[in-house]
């Protein structure tokens, strides 16, 4: 590859639709997975909101019960695997963290190409499943059902676990690229934390990963053979399956809230102008996260009838994610003590990252309660809190994260004012669709019910209204990006937001091979020091 | 043959890299770490084998009987040997021996070949008894005694032929660095795929060394 | 306010529910606090701290004394959560007292089916004497999927899986009706998987044993379910279960014995065990809820679900002393019917 002449960058050079399809440069492969990730939200999010159609008033409305149980497979299955978890490693931070790092690419350019190769097979696959079949199982896929279902449960079952090699060889290389790519003078002290926050989450997405991977391969093989692992007529165990499941699935949710922690750690300090509070503490608190991570699935089972004496081991455990997680917290609002706060849209949605995070974390000690937990378990309380978790905190991350990086990207600025009122929004709409949730749970609604009793109409209807509010924001969001695309006024100059990370230094939007100069680093990355506002 | 002199072809670090040096450690630590993967994609396989040997030790043992030790074995010799031909082909590259990389890796690929053939021999004679997984399992003398070995046979079947599969990939990769040699590609200067592929040969080899006694011998 | 907050929950219609509730609302306090904790700093700094001329910001980078304090402090409070949620789950899931009334609770696509001591059953209705402990079998047709046993009123929710009894109980004292959910998904007809737990006076408890018609009582809560709003009535205390059911009990009891004992002869256990005394293979004589000592060393405790096991598969559990003797495994060649004979059989033998 070569320098791009003067006056043009990545995006310009080289030309044409087929050195896109075959780039390696970890910027263009970024937005290529940017494109598909919003693409797939969309699919998602079209999904969720024939759920929450059907779910206005009790009884069936628009579709049978059968139809309502695919479309919630799908909504589940597409969000998790072709949504969360990509969105933040795989589109934003493809994009910028070899450029905090000072690299010119990621460590396996082939490599990172052949993954987003592989999402798009496996999104394909997945895909097309609605066309052979359908799928019924939700996105847990949890036996007997899924190797018993009349749907076509094996070839999702494929899809996910192309995807997940996907995921995998993405965390391979961002494991190597951190190793081993960082600039002159980046101690590990030095790195900005949205970097830590990858790291940690690509540890996860190797480790965890292959586990599900093969769990899934054997439940296909199950459905479509009869070999017995799962089945308890020919000795099997169905309940051994949920163990697999969520020895992955667990870390999996830090797989989707890690990063988006590392945008917020980014984003609140550069609109602060202050340092970060607590580097040493916050990139500790990742590394604990993902470490009880891997010894927390049991709590996802205190029903299933395992022992007491295991539950009581998990529940215990899982407390403590609770810890780290406030030390997060408590760091972030000390951040913005004495800072001089800037509120442009990346800052508002980081805002409202914190207000929704607070409430999914708190809500996930609730659960993590043993006893608690009996009663809310598999109901709309359980349906609530993962949306805080993952719509509350990774989605607001991303939208953060994208508003602040956006300039960067394409070296354009979107409406600052239709940004925020995007923000308002969906942060409104958020609320009202998920904070009802949490009470029809625990009145008892259980989750994946098609119809419900009168008892719980209030709630479900609030949700929907909520949902179509979320929908109607991310629109106008849709309309002040593209706007900002094709008419917005170029950027004059570089790193708009004064920001001290090494990204920055590059053009926007930067050249092919990234920086004009070899990056050396000789500052921390937060080292806002008493300038002016 | 050492001292023939082999004139080898330039080879240009990417641009991302400092040097070569720099590239091949990058090289060989994202090895490690999809090595690292790999334990755990077989993790499941081993943790379900060892939860239901012990929930039906007797069948698991009794099922164990009807494997073939000596061709277990065997095979273990044949994947000894590879693995060290491997390595010899590795350090003729260092030596800038063409000649010694190109035999090693015809007799890796020969071994890898004869692997697969136990196995496929081994293979055949479960079928015809009817040693088969799950609900295909129709041995008459074990289903009176121990109705729990179909299980034993489903691992048995997943675990060596998710390991086989991993012997046929090896093999398409020697397939194609014994090209890449005789093409006067790897010498004392660049020789990573041949590093990252040994690491991978050993790793296959040591799954066997674990399974080789599990379903074959602690029965 | 206590009043609209009590809405909130369904009628805690045990005493383990209530339980249940002042942990609830307890969790609910500490999270609303911790929420003020994190919010009211940052809306102050939001307003106070907003960039304007001249501002200068002040770069501080930690404070070791604040950092280890909320560190150790939520650590604390966890610990304390944990142990409160520990101690709740005792009374709630684990302490069915011995002399519980026994349900088995078969879950199938799509409906429930409860059986009693006596051998009767109903289907999506479960007809409970007021303050008596019922202990529930639950498990889940083979062959059929997972679902869970969900009585919202009684805060207790337990998978049915195939293959596998787990164990719920409870002890209501608020006669009426209380709704049943499946919460484990199971298909097409998972939303329509409902039952209600009846909970019965002792005067209708009386009737109801001899098949007569009662005039069964309120919904207790989901009034959706009748529109009519409910009153639910409390029992008196002391309700005893000596009626037509508990002389049933007895002679369906002492039939599945004489069954089971029939199965013990018929099928050859009586060739190795014997209730006299340990033979060729361990006596049953006083086994079950007994501990017993395994030769791996383990200690397990001789439940239903022990039994079951050591009959399909012997040597999953040897008991010490026992290693060297070869038992034939029974899978499968035991219908469910013979399998609840033969436990209830060597529970007898106590």
């Amino acid at each position: 590859m070569h320098h791009s002449p003067a006056g043009e960058n990545y995006m310009s050079y080289p030309k044409g639709f087929s050195t896109w399809i075959v780039t390696l440069d970890h910027k263009r492969i970024g937005l290529m997975y940017l494109a598909s990730v919003l693409f797939f939200f969309l699919v998602g999010g079209i999904f969720a909101l024939l759920i929450r159609l059907e779910l206005f008033a009790p009884g069936g409305q628009y579709m049978t019960a059968q139809q309502y149980n695919e479309f919630f497979t799908y909504h589940g299955t597409i969000m998790v695997f072709l949504v969360i978890i990509p969105m933040i490693p795989a589109a934003l931070g493809n994009f910028v963290l070899p450029m905090m790092l000072g690299a010119k690419d990621v460590a396996f350019p082939r490599i990172n190409l052949f993954s987003y190769y592989l999402y798009c097979a496996g999104a394909i696959i997945a895909v097309s499943t609605m066309f052979f079949g359908g799928v019924d199982t939700g996105w847990t896929f949890y036996t007997p059902y899924s190797t018993t279902t009349a749907t076509n449960s094996a070839l999702m079952l494929c899809a996910a676990f192309i995807i997940g090699f996907s995921s995998i060889f993405t965390g391979l290389n961002f494991m190597a690229t951190v190793h081993r790519l960082r600039a002159p003078g980046q101690g590990w002290m030095k790195l900005p934390l949205f970097v830590w926050a990858i790291y940690a989450t690509s540890i996860i997405q190797v480790l965890a990963t292959p586990v599900l991977g093969l769990t899934l391969a054997l439940i296909a093989i199950e459905k479509t053979f009869g070999f017995g692992i799962f089945d308890p007529a020919l000795g099997g165990d169905p309940v051994l399956f949920q163990h697999f499941f969520w020895f992955y699935s667990h870390p999996a949710v830090y797989i989707m809230v890690l990063p988006a922690m590392g945008v917020i750690n980014e984003i609140i300090p550069t609109f602060s102008r202050k340092p970060i509070f607590g580097y040493k503490a916050m990139a500790g608190a990742i590394f604990g996260i993902a470490l009880v991570a891997f010894v927390v699935w049991g709590h996802h089972m205190f029903t299933s009838g395992q022992t007491d004496f295991v539950n009581m081991l998990f529940s215990l455990i899982t407390m403590f994610v609770a810890v780290p997680t406030g030390i997060k917290v408590f760091s972030w609002v000390a951040t913005m003590y004495k800072g001089s706060l800037h509120f442009e849209t990346p800052m508002l949605w980081a805002q409202a990252f914190l207000l929704v995070f607070v409430i999914g974390g708190l809500t996930g000690v609730i659960l993590a309660t043993l006893a608690a937990d009996i009663h809310l378990h598999d109901t709309y309380f359980v349906v609530a809190h993962f949306h805080y978790v993952m719509v509350g905190g990774t989605l607001m991350g991303f939208m953060a994260g994208l508003h602040y990086w956006f300039p960067l990207m394409f070296g354009k600025m979107y409406n600052e004012f239709w940004g925020k009122v995007a923000c308002v929004i969906v942060f409104i709409g958020f609320n009202l669709t998920f904070f009802p949730q949490f009470i029809a749970g625990q009145k008892g609604m259980p989750r994946r019910y098609f119809d419900y009793i009168p008892e719980f109409r209030i709630y479900n209807e609030l949700s929907t209204i909520g949902s179509a509010l979320i929908g109607f924001g991310f629109v106008i969001a849709l309309f002040y990006f593209v706007y900002a695309l094709v008419w917005g006024k170029k950027i004059v100059g570089k790193n708009p937001w004064r920001a001290l990370t090494p990204e920055w230094e590059a053009d926007c939007p930067p050249a092919t091979e990234n920086f004009h100069h070899d990056v050396v680093v000789t500052h921390g990355p937060y080292d806002y020091v008493g300038e002016r506002a | 043959m050492a001292d023939k002199v082999t004139a080898f072809k330039e080879h240009h670090h990417a641009h991302h890299f400092r040097n070569d040096e720099h590239q091949f450690e990058t090289a060989k630590q994202g090895m490690w770490v999809f090595l690292l993967q790999e334990v755990l994609f077989f993790s499941p396989l081993f943790v379900g084998y060892l939860i239901f040997k012990f929930m039906y030790f007797q069948d698991f043992h009794d099922a164990s009987k009807h494997l073939d030790w000596v061709m277990g074995a065997v095979n273990t010799v044949i994947l000894i040997v590879s693995s060290f031909t491997v390595a010899r082909a590795i350090s003729s590259a260092q030596k800038g021996n063409r000649d010694g990389v190109v035999e090693n890796l015809i007799f890796t690929f020969i071994c890898g070949l004869g692997f697969l053939i136990v196995k496929y021999l081994e293979y055949s004679h479960k079928f015809h008894d009817g040693l088969l997984p799950g609900h295909f399992f129709s041995n008459p003398e074990l289903l009176e005694t121990a109705p729990h070995a179909n299980l034993f046979f489903t691992f048995y079947f997943l675990m060596t032929g998710l390991h086989g599969i991993h012997v046929v990939g090896g093999l398409v990769v020697f397939a194609w660095l014994l090209k890449r040699a005789l093409n006067n590609e790897f010498g004392p200067k660049y020789y990573t795929p041949l590093e990252c592929a040994g690491l991978y040969w050993h790793f296959v080899d040591l799954v066997w060394i674990y399974l080789f006694p599990l379903l074959y011998l602690v029965g | 306010m206590l009043e609209m907050l009590k809405d909130l929950l369904p009628t805690a219609a045990t005493e383990a529910a209530r339980q249940w509730d002042h942990l609830f609302w307890f969790l609910i306090a500490v999270s609303v606090v911790f929420f003020l904790i994190v919010m009211v700093p940052l809306v102050v700094f939001v307003f106070k701290y907003r960039s304007r001329a001249g501002r200068r910001p002040t770069p501080i980078a930690h404070n070791d004394t604040l950092e280890i304090l909320w560190t150790a402090i939520p650590t604390v409070i966890l610990m304390g959560i944990f142990a409160w949620g520990w101690i709740v789950y005792k009374d709630l899931m684990m302490s069915a007292p011995s002399n519980s009334m026994e349900i088995k609770v078969m879950a199938q696509k799509w409906n429930w089916t409860f059986q009693y001591p006596d051998g009767r059953t109903t289907s999506n209705e479960l007809f409970v004497p007021a303050n008596t402990p019922v202990k529930l079998l639950i498990t889940s047709k083979s062959s059929d999927v997972l679902h869970s046993f969900f009585v919202p009123n009684f805060r207790i929710k337990k998978d049915a899986v195939p293959g596998m009894y787990n164990v719920a109980w409870f002890n209501s004292n608020i006669v009426g009706q209380h709704i049943v959910f499946c919460a484990e998904y199971c298909g097409a007809g998972h939303s329509q998987m409902k039952a209600k737990v009846v909970v019965l006076d002792p005067e209708r408890w009386e009737l109801w044993q001899w098949g007569k018609e009662i005039k069964l009582p309120e919904w207790v809560g989901f009034g959706g379910m009748e529109l009519a709003a409910s009153s639910s009535t409390t029992a008196s205390a002391g309700t005893e279960t000596t009626g037509i059911m508990a002389q049933n009990s007895q002679i369906h009891a002492d039939l599945m014995i004489k069954q089971g004992e029939k199965v013990f002869r018929s099928k050859g256990c009586i060739a190795c065990h014997s209730a006299a005394g340990d033979s060729v293979g361990p006596s049953h004589q006083g086994l079950f809820e007994s501990k017993v000592l395994l030769a791996d060393g383990r200690q397990v405790v001789a439940d239903e679900n022990y039994i079951r096991e050591s009959i399909e598969n012997p040597m999953a559990k040897i008991r010490k002393g026992f290693e060297n003797r070869v038992m034939p495994p029974y899978p499968g060649q035991l219908s469910d019917e013979e399998f609840d004979a033969l436990v209830a059989y060597i529970k007898s033998n106590r």
